[in-house]
């Protein structure tokens, strides 16, 4: 009703206008706005806009990421030509609440991805997109799985156990970034809600950030914003930082009809990398795990319970020609003359080739005085490991209309389907790799069925119902057997919807409303058939709903002035609501009664929980920048906010900012030359309060259960008895006096260019520190319990960031070549924990957070050393003390019981570097290579895989079995005597400390060796830890647009097709699939590798038609 | 200008929606509540939780140290084959430990003050005996341990460490108050029924378990010999069988989420522990089916299965509702010959001693047959004392198959004489683990060896 009384109000000139760049072509997405007002528009794909203006308004504004803003005077028909900008110096920024404000005017960090930085190579995840081209952000991308969760960290993390991700924002509307990953294993039994995966990371399936559900193809930029200097407008969400991300809009040309926009690309995928394999030795194991030959092992088959490959050379074994369930050529034998000879098989044959195949179409267009675009978008995938999926349709539509010469409006929805066949992972006996890389090279785990195996029920079921596997019918699954027998399947359906109105309430000051919501529900389905080795041998059936929603309110009152001839105000003063509601919902059933029957309804008894989460906050805000001459800026903000999370009486909290941004050479005209044409200096200062976890003030009971590291153990109700507890394990003690955290950050940085802008230079060196910071303090178990809610922590991360952008060469003929190189690197400390609290364990095996060490270390057990030397993870092997006491272990090293830092996730630093040639004439069109490679520096992952297949006997080092034990350097002899001290033997009995250096050992790597001293179960955790250091070619795309004059004819505006390859090259010593891999996903805990799936790496071809 | 008006109503409404909402306190209070999780809970909501979690707790992490350490079975693989050869680190007791002072200790003592409180005599009493038993298996691993400062949340975030002299007193006194308020049941509204899941709420029971519970702290302190402890072991003994004992034990149900912890294990840890010979294998036989098997007891294929299609634990304790047992008659009538036998009374001690292998056969379902038979052939006790005992030991460690009392037996008889595994020495106490070594600055260091437990030097 309003909005068309508003509508018919309208009384205002129509202008037109098209915008190209300096060679000539459209600039879509164009922010064309009216001087001194929010009225505005954006261009349509040829560049176009169509703009209602009042008869006052003189000038527009236009404004883009990477192009120079311009003013120009308003004028009928307008043809515009934007120069090209490559500094980005003028750039808009779109802050928290739509507000486009100049880059020059911000006093901290930005850094923008342009749509044509984004989705050329067809991956489906936004935020992998990311990889290599921003400065200070790393992301990993946790497995090649198809929906796998990306995980991106800004600055290093603050967050001891909370969220280290940085707040996502679509269109101004927060969106939710979650990984819902409640573990069925161990989730439903330890009492915790939806912390399962996330919180002990153990097992599964690899859980999805949910930003996955919006569709690359759909945004415009993404903005990152690297520390919490902004967040007074973004509040508590944005103190890691931000990730803005603006969607295209629609525009109205002056032609008649409708823009469309058509791209479908098709892409291969293959793994990247695998753990080697030994493929000498059979099952089985040594008769003596110490003294005997490997040649004197003993074979054992399927079903033996022996799932070691310790058995005898497979050279001297044969088929006893009696084909079986488990071997088409019968059993294994000593090799006999007239017998087929026993060989090795290759488990990876598992993998096949997956198909990516992406379809986006949109059309744009408008009314007068409007502009609208609808888009949908199809992407099927299918994954590496065979019968792994995922399909996601977007549709997209908004709108944007002048209503009158004063009012405005937006709006825009986004609604999402996908669904998501997932794989298990990781620990959990039904992990794919788990049982794959465990698997002797003696037993096919295809059973001869070839690239059809996953298919074939012969492949992974036996004739008597239960499961083939090389452990016989329990022990670890066939990886076939898994991906038919135990499905997870994630269906998500989700709306994110914006609206917006403004009203112009003079020439300088506007009132604006947004308004938005992101709703979704996902429903996950996880069944386990009776016959798999999982925790319950009559298998289980889950269902788990998560209904998450969110809403948010910005009132603003924007004033745009010049308060006098040197002097301007950009005034923001606003009200946020912003409400979030999650609802988690699991049924447990247990004891499948048909075999292969997957569904709840299967199951005999069921268990069923909620767990339901509301947040409210609301703050009052206010942001004013002062420009002085254009070229000083001093930006003041501050925040009021209360939280529902907090203790009612302290439940609101007060954070300022301030910063200033100084275009010097603005101010000293002399040195600014065309050789040094721009200059500017940041400084700022930021705090930021966060509140606290959502019921974390009181201690609860929860129906009693128990539960312990090997056992899923027991849940009430029990036989029809019902029970609660107060305290287990895993229960954390509510505190009602918690206070908000703070975070203090500082920023100072420089922004230079050079050379005509063919070189510009960003530099930024950040402090920041995180106190009372709120985490669950461990507490000794003797006080009843485990863990208290308390404010404690502090944390530090200081670091710099480097963004040099080059364009080398750049010739009339039309070649150029862009060349950009970014680096950053992050120190960060866990300062204090809390007092006499020295570690915190965060996830994963082996992941803690240990006081005056980097976040996320990895910690654990060491060899006994020689005294005074330590672990050194570059010579893992150094000054270990060999055993001198007679036995299996004599002259191998001593496995120490004491726990300690050994080697920290976090890399030295990261780099990327991108680069584009281009060669563009009108004759024959534009060809153009573009390559994204990415660096990472230092940093460790314990590596699981690795240390269990030693005590399997899988791994290729296990290849050297028999052969004499190298003495590391700086070996002594000794051992542990009975109160722990290291003693040696000297002969008549025992003295303190070692004795002598050890020339001579006659100990050999043997099964003893891989199953007690060096491996992931019973070795020191020191021994699976590997450099996570890699380089890689993360993006390479070849494109080749047509020339307009051959494609007109055929009314299309452009058409392109791109060649592009994904991930195809990697350089790394690290042992196991690509270290760039997460266990728990995308959560605080990386630098764990335990039977991760593998990565992928992708080649396609893409083609784009503009009509 | 109507327009205008409009407009700024739009505006207003969006500003008083958003604002009104967030000023009232309630909204925001209410809001934080979990209302899936209740605040408070009645007394009959809170024991059944207690008693499986302690009965999971002993039959599971419990059970599995001891028995390897004890030899009545074989670490096969990974964990548990370094648990059988001593390789322990701070990790591997956690589970124990904080199950204990959590599942089990904190939920009691949250029920003990409830019910003290509002004067639910029985489950005030019920909860004392438990706490008492609840430190005498806990003390017999780590000697010293928190009691009289813990279970006090973040009231005591440090809680100073009982030494085991001390432990056991106050067990005394916890059983010694339990024993009292379950004599003066009152039967408010609110008492133990079908909650009790090990004795359904008969006070009688309770208090003839709270006496077993004494004769076993009296004659763990007699490894060299203390007459007046010997004297009240067989008091506290007889008193409780002639108060009509019944075998304190928790039963396990058939539903997955039910089953029993040596199932659980079995099934979802299969081939880390091994129960029998695998015929010809690379795993050796438990010792103590060696000596079964030496002994002809019908006993051991109860035990296991021989079976070669499933070699393994057997449906007496391997079934997915076998029981958990804490103490069992067999073993009273064992204090008793101990003590007697240890006192000089070799007629009394042979009598209890027949008793004791009567009363477990009986309850695993040996025929009478066997049973006859098998005493005929080992039911006499050698005539040296020190022979005496030792038989006594072994017996009592056959009987005790999968208890934690097992271990205790063994340190104090040296009954049977383990070979170590590895090493000079068989394991003697249990270190503490990572939590308390890290967190808690009053805990004494301790290795698997020394120092040892007060009652075992």
């Amino acid at each position: 009703m309003l909005l068309w009384a508003g509508a018919a109000l309208a009384q205002t000139r129509v202008i037109q206008g098209t915008v190209k760049d300096g060679d000539g072509n459209p600039v879509p997405f164009m922010v064309v706005q009216v001087k001194g007002t929010t009225i505005g528009t954006y261009t349509d794909t040829a560049g176009k806009f169509m703009l209602a203006v009042d008869s006052t308004d003189k000038m527009l504004v236009l404004s883009y990421p990477g192009m120079r803003t311009q003013e120009i005077a308003i004028s009928d028909n307008m043809l515009i030509t934007m120069k090209s900008d490559a500094l980005g110096l003028d750039e808009v920024v779109v802050t928290a609440i739509g507000i486009p404000l100049e880059k020059k005017q911000l006093g901290y960090a930005t850094q923008t991805v342009g749509s044509d930085q984004l989705n050329n190579t067809g991956t489906s995840n936004t935020l992998t997109e990311l990889d290599g081209k921003v400065a200070g952000l790393q992301v990993i991308s946790s497995a090649g799985d198809p929906g796998a969760g990306t995980y991106i960290d800004l600055r290093g993390p603050t967050a001891l156990t909370g969220t280290n991700q940085p707040l996502m924002v679509v269109d101004g509307i927060p969106i939710d970034n979650s990984n819902n990953a409640f573990d069925p294993q161990l989730g439903f039994s330890s009492g915790s809600s939806a912390t399962g995966a996330a919180g002990a990371l153990y097992g599964s399936v690899q859980p999805t950030n949910r930003a996955l559900d919006i569709n690359p193809n759909d945004i415009a930029s993404i903005t990152i914003l690297k520390g919490p200097a902004a967040s007074a407008l973004y509040g508590i969400e944005a103190a890691n930082g931000a990730i803005i991300i603006t969607t295209k809009q629609g525009g109205k040309g002056s032609e008649p009809g409708i823009g469309i926009d058509f791209n479908s690309s098709e892409s291969w995928s293959t793994y990247n990398k695998l753990p080697l394999l030994q493929n000498t030795y059979a099952q089985g194991t040594w008769a003596d795990a110490n003294e005997e030959n490997p040649a004197t092992a003993t074979y054992y088959g399927p079903g033996s319970a022996i799932p070691f490959s310790w058995g005898p050379p497979i050279s001297t074994l044969a088929y006893d020609g009696i084909p079986n369930a488990y071997n088409q050529y019968g059993s294994i034998v000593p090799s006999a003359p007239g017998l087929k000879s026993a060989v090795a098989y290759n488990p990876y044959d598992f993998f096949q080739t997956g198909v990516s195949e992406d379809n986006n179409i949109s059309f744009s267009g408008g009314g007068n005085n409007s502009g609208f675009r609808i888009s949908l978008g199809n992407l099927h995938q299918t994954g590496i490991i065979p019968l792994s999926s995922y399909d996601k349709t977007t549709f997209n539509i908004n709108g944007h209309a002048a209503l009158s010469k004063k009012l405005s409006a937006s709006a825009g929805i986004n609604f999402t389907n996908s669904v998501n066949d997932k794989v298990q992972q990781g620990s959990n006996q039904s992990g794919v790799m788990l049982g794959l890389l465990r698997t002797p090279p003696t037993f096919d785990n295809s059973n001869g069925n070839g690239k059809n195996a996953a298919n074939v029920k012969s492949t992974y079921i036996l004739p008597s119902d239960s499961q083939r596997s090389f452990t016989g019918p329990a022990g670890y699954d066939n990886p076939y057997w898994t991906v038919n027998e135990n499905p997870y399947t994630e269906t998500v359906n989700r709306v994110i919807g914006n609206c917006n109105l403004n009203y112009k309430l003079t020439d300088w000051a506007a009132l604006n409303w947004r308004f938005g919501g992101d709703a979704y529900i996902q429903d996950d389905k996880n069944v386990i058939a009776p016959y798999s080795s999982e925790n319950f041998p009559n298998g289980y059936a889950y269902l788990i709903d998560y209904i998450n929603q969110q809403y948010n309110s910005d009132v603003t009152l924007n004033i745009d002035r010049r308060l006098s001839k040197d002097l301007t105000l950009n005034l923001i003063l606003g009200q946020n609501y912003f409400t979030n509601s999650t609802e988690v919902r699991t049924t447990q059933g247990t004891g499948l009664a048909l075999p292969y029957f997957l569904d709840m309804s299967d199951a005999t008894s069921f268990l069923s929980k909620e767990s339901e989460g509301v947040l409210h906050r609301s703050a009052w805000y206010g942001q004013a920048i002062f420009g002085f001459k254009d070229q000083l800026f001093l930006t003041v903000t501050g925040r009021d906010e209360t939280s529902s999370t907090l203790p009612a009486n302290n439940d609101n909290f007060f954070y300022p900012s301030a910063d200033i941004g100084w275009v010097f050479t603005q101010t000293f005209k002399k040195i600014s030359s065309k050789a040094f044409p721009y200059g500017k200096l940041r400084l700022s200062y930021a705090q930021v309060g966060q509140d606290a976890p959502v019921q974390a003030l009181q201690t609860y009971y929860a129906p009693a259960a128990v539960v312990d590291g090997f056992t899923s153990g027991v849940t009430f109700p029990y036989m029809g008895l019902p029970g609660f507890q107060i305290s287990t394990p895993t229960t954390v003690m509510g505190n009602p006096n918690l206070l908000p955290q703070k975070t203090n950050s500082y920023e100072v940085g420089v922004d230079l260019a050079f050379f005509e802008n063919r070189i510009s230079l960003n530099a930024t060196y950040y402090y920041e520190k995180t106190t009372n910071e709120i985490f669950e303090v461990p507490i000794p178990f003797s006080t009843g319990w485990g863990f208290e809610e308390a404010n404690l922590g502090e944390v530090t991360n200081k670091g710099v960031e480097i963004t040099l952008n080059t364009t080398p060469i750049k010739l009339k003929s039309g070649f150029q070549w862009d060349l950009g190189l970014n680096w950053s690197r992050n120190i960060n400390e866990v300062v204090q924990l809390a007092p006499g609290v020295s570690s915190l364990y965060i996830g994963g095996f082996n992941q803690y957070d240990v006081a005056g060490q980097p976040a996320d270390e990895i910690y654990g057990t060491d060899f006994i050393r020689v005294p005074g030397t330590v672990y050194d993870p570059s010579h893992p092997m150094n000054n270990v003390v060999l055993s001198d006491q007679p036995g299996p272990g004599y002259g191998l090293p001593i496995v120490g019981s004491t726990n300690q830092p050994l080697a920290n996730e976090q890399p030295a630093w990261i780099g990327g570097i991108t680069t584009s040639f281009s060669y563009k004439t009108a004759r024959i069109g534009t060809f153009s290579i573009g390559a994204v490679m990415s660096i990472r520096e230092g940093g460790y992952m314990w590596d699981g895989t690795y240390g269990a297949m030693e005590y399997f006997g899988t791994e290729q080092v296990t290849d050297n079995r028999g052969t004499p034990f190298n003495v590391p350097s700086g070996a002594q002899w000794g051992h542990l005597n009975a109160a722990g001290q290291i003693v040696h033997n000297n002969g008549s009995g025992e003295s303190p400390g070692t004795g002598g250096g050890v020339t001579e050992d006659p100990a050999i790597y043997s099964q003893y060796y891989y199953q007690n001293v060096d491996n992931a179960f019973t070795g020191p955790i020191s021994s699976s830890i590997f450099s996570a250091s890699y380089v890689r070619v993360s993006q390479i795309s070849v494109t080749y647009e047509l020339p307009k004059r051959w494609i007109q004819r055929a009314h299309f505006v452009r058409l392109s097709v791109t060649l592009f390859s994904n991930n195809p090259f990697l350089w790394t010593k690290y042992p196991g699939v690509d270290p760039e891999t997460s266990l728990g996903g995308p959560a605080n805990a990386q630098g764990s590798d335990y039977f991760n799936n593998p990565n992928s790496k992708s080649y396609g071809v893409r083609l784009n038609l503009g009509i | 200008m109507k327009t205008t008006r409009n407009i700024f109503a739009v505006f207003a409404v969006g500003i008083l929606l958003m604002t009104v909402y967030s000023c009232s306190k309630d909204f925001y209070t209410n809001a934080n509540v979990n209302p899936n999780a209740p605040g408070s809970v009645p007394s009959g909501s809170l024991l059944s939780g207690i008693q499986v979690s302690l009965a999971y707790t002993q039959g599971g992490a419990a059970s599995q140290f001891t028995s390897l350490f004890t030899q009545q079975t074989v670490g096969a693989q990974r964990q548990a084959q370094a648990y059988y050869e001593y390789i322990i680190t701070p990790a591997d007791p956690e589970y124990l430990w904080d199950q204990m002072y959590t599942d089990v200790m904190e939920n009691n003592y949250t029920l003990m003050n409830q019910a003290g409180a509002s004067g639910q005599n029985e489950y005030y009493g019920i909860t004392n005996v438990l706490m008492a038993y609840s430190l005498q298996v806990t003390a017999d691993f780590w000697g010293s341990e928190p009691y009289s400062g813990a279970l006090k949340g973040t009231a005591n975030l440090q809680p100073a460490y009982d030494n085991g002299q001390t432990l056991y007193s106050t067990a005394m006194q916890l059983l010694n108050t339990g024993i009292t308020a379950l004599s003066n049941p009152g039967k408010g509204s609110v008492y133990p029924t079908s909650d009790d899941l090990m004795f359904g709420g008969n006070e009688s029971e309770w208090i003839a378990f709270a006496e077993a519970v004494k004769a076993r702290l009296f004659i763990h302190q007699c490894k060299h010999g203390n007459s007046a402890y010997e004297d009240s072991a067989i008091a506290e003994a007889t008193a409780a069988i002639n108060g009509g004992f019944v075998n304190a034990e928790v039963y396990f149900g058939s539903a997955a989420t039910s089953n029993g912890p040596w199932s659980q294990f079995n099934n979802q840890r299969g081939g880390y522990i091994s129960f029998v010979d695998t015929a010809g294998g690379p795993i050796p036989t438990p010792t103590l089916i060696d000596t079964m098997e030496a002994l002809n007891d019908p006993r051991d294929s109860i035990y296991v299965n021989f079976s070669p299609s499933s070699l393994s634990l057997g449906n007496y304790y391997g079934s997915p509702s076998s029981p958990v047992e804490f103490i069992t008659k067999e073993e009273l009538y064992f204090i008793i010959a101990e003590a007697n036998e240890r006192l000089g009374n070799a007629a009394a001690a042979q009598t209890a001693y027949t008793s004791a292998i009567t009363a477990n056969m009986n309850k695993l379902g040996v025929s009478a047959n066997e049973a006859t038979l098998y005493l005929a052939a080992h039911g006499t006790l050698p005539i040296s004392p020190a022979s005496a005992l030792h038989t006594i030991g072994v017996q009592e460690w056959i009987a005790l198959y999968l208890n934690p009392e097992a271990w205790v037996e063994w340190r104090r008889n040296d009954a049977p004489a383990l070979q170590p595994i590895a090493g000079p020495e068989v394991v003697r106490r249990m270190i503490y683990p990572n939590s308390e070594v890290t967190l808690n600055p009053n805990c004494p260091s301790a290795t698997m060896f020394v120092p040892q437990l007060f009652w075992d030097n």
